[in-house]
């Protein structure tokens, strides 16, 4: 089971075992840089976060609490992170295109980089608040209660959040791509 | 006007965690209610084209950078406290003594062995291996130039050149730039062997180093020369590329030594 992977592999972590940790950021390397990526909108400002993000998690792993799953006090770690740094950082910067996955054809890959940035730029018109919910909902496809876990609010607030960002998205995308897909 | 409650199970139904009977009552109200069915349908829309959102490569650097970033060491200071020195009550346990023997033991075994094996240490007859941190333009060697080249583009303007010696690469580089730039050189991890760098002008830079490629980010006038050992004498090309604002606007493939013929 996914859970019980990770608590071995922190216990191995925490026995001496810098392999396991390895193991994690193999893991999670991906979802954690495309969380941040998405709240940041900056592709090196992501990388950043994202190293920020593991260092931290490894100087606190004695913290983590094995009742819980690892991978919400991880995504919980990076949001922080990410959210720090948006806060510092006042400034947009247009996601770099050219480093969008190129594994289709060049027509697919074209629309796939147009879809992107126009949901890129919807998502960055959103409160950084529900552009986090949305990013760990539609893209980390976490349920509510790990959601509420990671933010440490209320399952109401998540879903609040959530049904207001998906209602301002709606406004903004449609526009683009009609009422039925 | 849509009923709160439907507005929530509509959500619900988006995300998939409806009941089955949570559904069929959300499916009865959509049939009655031609906005509440529209707000679905533009939901489920907006749903599908996030689906469409490509997840992004991170650079392949970063999980080594990561790593790199980790505090040195096995274990955390609090890990390290914990296994390495144990409590004092606990040393003198049975259970203990054990491993206190053995490091004991380990050490004595080291000093006999390290007194028998002890390898007389001849002094080098060059210095070449101390250019890393004893830069000296003065240079005991004889260098010979492999490759020089005049760099004159909008972004930057200088001179990068590749000099060679018994046993030594150097890469010298006197470039001037009004944006930051990164200056990246390539090798062959085999062949070539970072010594050092040192530098003569310029504003305080960030060096990375890894395996087969050091980097170095700075702004401005810049004269900076990077050492190598030349393991193989194999004349092994030292890829030289220079970025500014993350664009590659030069690079270039230099040989480490000269053929003989």
């Amino acid at each position: 089971m996914k859970e019980d992977t990770d608590i071995i592999l922190v216990r191995h972590c925490l026995n001496g075992n810098n392999r396991a940790f390895e193991s994690i950021v193999d893991k999670y390397e991906k979802p954690v840089f495309n969380a941040a990526l998405r709240i940041i909108n900056n592709y090196q400002d992501a990388e950043d976060v994202t190293q920020s993000a593991f260092v931290k998690a490894f100087e606190k792993l004695t913290t983590f609490n094995p009742r819980y799953k690892f991978f919400s006090w991880l995504y919980r770690i990076v949001v922080n992170e990410s959210l720090n740094f948006v806060s510092q950082r006042k400034r947009l910067v247009e996601l770099n295109t050219d480093l969008v996955s190129r594994e289709k054809t060049a027509e697919e890959a074209y629309d796939d980089i147009e879809t992107s940035q126009q949901v890129q730029v919807a998502l960055m018109d959103l409160k950084v608040e529900h552009r986090v919910v949305i990013v760990l909902k539609h893209f980390q496809e976490l349920s509510y209660t790990e959601i509420s876990q990671i933010l440490d609010i209320s399952e109401k607030t998540v879903k609040s959040r959530l049904f207001t960002a998906r209602e301002q998205l709606r406004t903004r995308l449609l526009k683009r791509y009609g009422k039925n897909d | 006007m849509i009923d709160a409650k439907y507005i929530e199970l509509i959500n619900r139904e988006i995300d998939g965690v409806n009941s089955h009977k949570e559904g069929a009552k959300l499916k009865e109200y959509l049939a009655k209610s031609p906005e509440a069915q529209k707000l679905y349908n533009e939901l489920a829309t907006v749903s599908n084209v996030l689906k469409k959102v490509t997840i992004i490569e991170p650079s392949p650097n970063l999980r080594k950078t990561i790593l790199n970033s980790l505090p040195s060491g096995k274990y955390t200071a609090r890990e390290r406290r914990k296994l390495f020195m144990p409590r004092m009550g606990v040393l003198f346990g049975a259970y203990k003594l054990r491993y206190a023997y053995a490091l004991v033991a380990g050490i004595v075994i080291g000093f006999v062995a390290y007194s028998i094996f002890d390898v007389e240490r001849s002094t080098p007859s060059d210095f070449s291996t101390l250019y890393g941190a004893m830069l000296s333009h003065e240079s005991a060697l004889s260098f010979e130039t492999a490759y020089n080249e005049q760099v004159i583009l909008d972004e930057l303007e200088g001179t990068l050149e590749i000099k060679y010696a018994e046993g030594v690469v150097v890469a010298e580089l006197d470039l001037q730039s009004q944006q930051e730039m990164e200056i990246v050189l390539e090798f062959d991890e085999n062949d070539l062997g970072f010594l050092g760098f040192g530098q003569f002008k310029g504003s305080k830079s960030s060096v990375g180093v890894d395996k087969n490629n050091v980097r170095l980010r700075n702004m401005g006038e810049n004269r900076a020369v990077f050492m190598f050992t030349d393991k193989t004498r194999s004349i092994s090309p030292l890829n030289v590329k220079i970025f500014t604002a993350g664009a590659l606007v030069y690079e270039k493939s230099g040989p480490t030594g000269r053929n003989e013929d």
